[in-house]
């Protein structure tokens, strides 16, 4: 069994947005239906890439800082994908996987953007998927 | 039977040196009619020969390679130094700000220096692998490319995010070759750049 913290948090991403959707207005709900789309995608993706790894949970229990507004869940979902990421391309073994990653994290990092762009002043990720200094 | 006997021992006498002829060195044993044959003194077996050439191909390749090889080390160039130096150069020619510019413009140079910030900070992360490794000389060759790619305008959003695209397109090649830790800076300076691209910039 690899370690694959990246299909994790796509994993979590997909069942995440759900929550997202749940309590996101008509304001955001298209383009909250639209990255959980694309994060079901990267799921897949990433399950044919690394076929040796466990199946999604069935369910989750939400952590005790999980923001309750929709843009900021988005952000911390679309921050974890980064971080996992990141983190799986360090231990790929492949060329295809690492242009999966590296695409992979290009996506969480440029809607990261967009959702922030939402809540003004907050910063632009400058490593996307690294600890902040 | 006496008579083949004879007849052989003449041809042998003939073949051996019946006086003083140095033509049986030459690595045939010689055969002596009478018991055992005469110690041969620099006589050099086919086996051995074969030995000797070998052995001597052997250091022959080992110095071709190796003599190939060294400088070639030398030479390779740290893959992460570009993308150093390009953030070198974005950070620089970004952060050119144009004071008599109008409102529009100078809500511009705000985002490009926000950029411009960013790139600086990945530079310095690039430089910081690139000694780690010791395999680039980078403070040495990132100077004189920055000091003469800087010109004195600011570029437009336009070649701005451009520019940020390929950076992107740059890094994430690196990423792909790359492994462990050098990937993960790569891969994320290129989600990075494609995040200023078409989101801060857009």
């Amino acid at each position: 069994m690899t370690d694959v913290p990246g299909l994790t948090s796509e994993n979590a991403a997909v069942f995440g947005y759900g929550l997202v959707l749940s309590r996101s207005g008509a304001d955001i709900s298209a383009a909250v239906r639209a990255r959980l789309a694309e994060h079901r995608t990267y799921r897949d993706r990433a399950e044919a890439l690394w076929p040796d790894t466990a199946p999604a949970p069935v369910g989750y229990v939400a952590a005790d800082d999980l923001p309750q507004n929709p843009v900021e869940m988005a952000i911390r979902l679309e921050s974890d994908c980064c971080e996992g990421w990141r983190q799986q391309i360090g231990t790929a073994t492949s060329e295809d996987q690492r242009r999966f990653c590296v695409e992979s994290l290009t996506g969480a990092a440029v809607s990261l953007a967009r959702w922030r762009e939402l809540i003004p002043g907050t910063p632009f990720e400058v490593l996307p998927g690294f600890p902040r200094d | 039977m006496s008579a083949l006997g004879q007849r052989s021992d003449a041809l042998l006498y003939r073949l051996q040196a019946s006086g003083r002829a140095s033509w049986h060195y030459v690595g045939v044993t010689p055969v002596s009619p009478h018991g055992n044959p005469p110690p041969i003194g620099t006589a050099v077996s086919r086996r051995d020969f074969s030995r000797l050439v070998l052995a001597t191909a052997g250091l022959v390749t080992v110095g071709i390679s190796s003599g190939c090889t060294t400088p070639a080390t030398e030479q390779v160039k740290d893959p992460l130094q570009a993308l150093a130096d390009s953030a070198r150069a974005d950070a620089a020619e970004f952060q050119l700000a144009d004071p008599q510019a109008s409102n529009n413009q100078n809500n511009s140079a705000t985002l490009l220096a926000t950029i411009a910030a960013v790139r600086a900070q990945h530079a310095d992360r690039l430089d910081t692998e690139i000694a780690r490794v010791g395999s680039g000389s980078g403070s040495g060759t990132t100077s004189p490319t920055t000091a003469s790619s800087t010109p004195s305008v600011r570029p437009s959003l336009n070649e701005a995010r451009n520019r940020l695209k390929e950076s992107a397109q740059a890094a994430s090649a690196v990423a792909v070759t790359q492994t462990g830790y050098r990937a993960q800076l790569a891969a994320s300076i290129s989600a990075a750049c494609s995040a200023a691209a078409e989101v801060t910039l857009a």
